[in-house]
């Protein structure tokens, strides 16, 4: 079992054949869930700060905005 | 004017994006905007550490999907595509720049509607005490101030992976290494964060 699928298996980075594998030895293996749970004391100091940045008011709209002056000059060089 | 789509929440991004490339439909690619307004802002606001040119950063990437979206291969997945343009756009901005900006997401700047606050006072949880918040402020400057520490390579597969929740596998498409090397990085970060969270613990007297 290595540290990094496990990380992944905590985090859900993983396909899912992976993961249930990982399943697998955690419920079988006492080692690995000793990792899992290590591992996971690590993420959660770093869960703190894992949240989303707000984005500033009606930045999609102005985004969109643009991007149909662009696309409309496209279009008419075209 | 642009209005906010209604959205279509069991339409693929792959699907709105072939409908811009084919039909020129120019609301489906809007969609995509909307879409990802909150998670891509929240990235580039993180890899920037600068609310401003993280917006600017923000615009370019979907005017570069414009222009290749084109050439967008249908058998690829479109979210690990986009967080490629949008890397590869940030650090153009920043060599634009001369260097990694050091301006702050605990500067002040504008909200909108003549607001003015901070980034990281925007993520508080409102449910907190204020003494809490204090708390999770530190905890949140030192790592941050860890995670930029880092080198670049570690640090671009971590903020993809832990703070994007990008699976490895997309991971790997969006910096275009394998999957095995994203793993191991990824690894690597997790222990030098915590080695560097411990160290500053210890020579501020805390406990470990």
């Amino acid at each position: 079992m290595n540290p990094e699928d496990m990380i992944g298996h905590l985090l859900n980075l993983l396909d899912a054949d992976e993961q249930q594998h990982i399943q697998h030895c955690l419920e079988h293996d006492a080692r690995a869930k000793s990792l899992c749970q290590k591992l996971a004391c690590r993420l959660a100091v770093l869960s703190v700060d894992r949240v989303e940045v707000t984005p500033p008011q009606t930045l999609a709209i102005r985004t969109c905005q643009r991007l149909r002056i662009v696309i409309e000059s496209h279009r008419s060089d075209a | 004017m642009s209005t906010v789509p209604t959205g279509q929440p069991d339409v693929s991004d792959e699907e709105l994006l072939s409908r811009y490339r084919e039909h020129n439909d120019i609301a489906a690619f809007e969609q995509l905007v909307h879409r990802y307004e909150r998670e891509l802002y929240s990235y580039l606001a993180r890899y920037l550490r600068d609310a401003s040119l993280a917006e600017e950063v923000f615009q370019t990437t979907f005017l570069r999907l414009v222009e290749k979206g084109k050439s967008f291969e249908s058998a690829r997945r479109f979210r690990p595509w986009l967080y490629s343009i949008a890397t590869h756009a940030a650090i153009d901005a920043i060599r634009h720049r001369g260097r990694r900006t050091t301006t702050s997401l605990d500067t002040a700047h504008d909200l909108g509607d003549g607001e003015t606050g901070t980034l990281a006072g925007l993520v508080a949880d409102d449910r907190m005490t204020p003494a809490d918040e204090a708390q999770a402020d530190e905890t949140r400057r030192r790592i941050r101030a860890a995670v930029d520490a880092l080198p670049e390579d570690l640090r671009s597969v971590l903020l993809l992976a832990y703070y994007q929740g990008l699976s490895y596998r997309e991971t790997a498409e969006a910096v275009g290494i394998p999957l095995g090397t994203v793993k191991s990085r990824m690894h690597t970060a997790l222990k030098r964060l915590g080695l560097a969270l411990r160290e500053e613990e210890l020579s501020q007297g805390g406990m470990i």
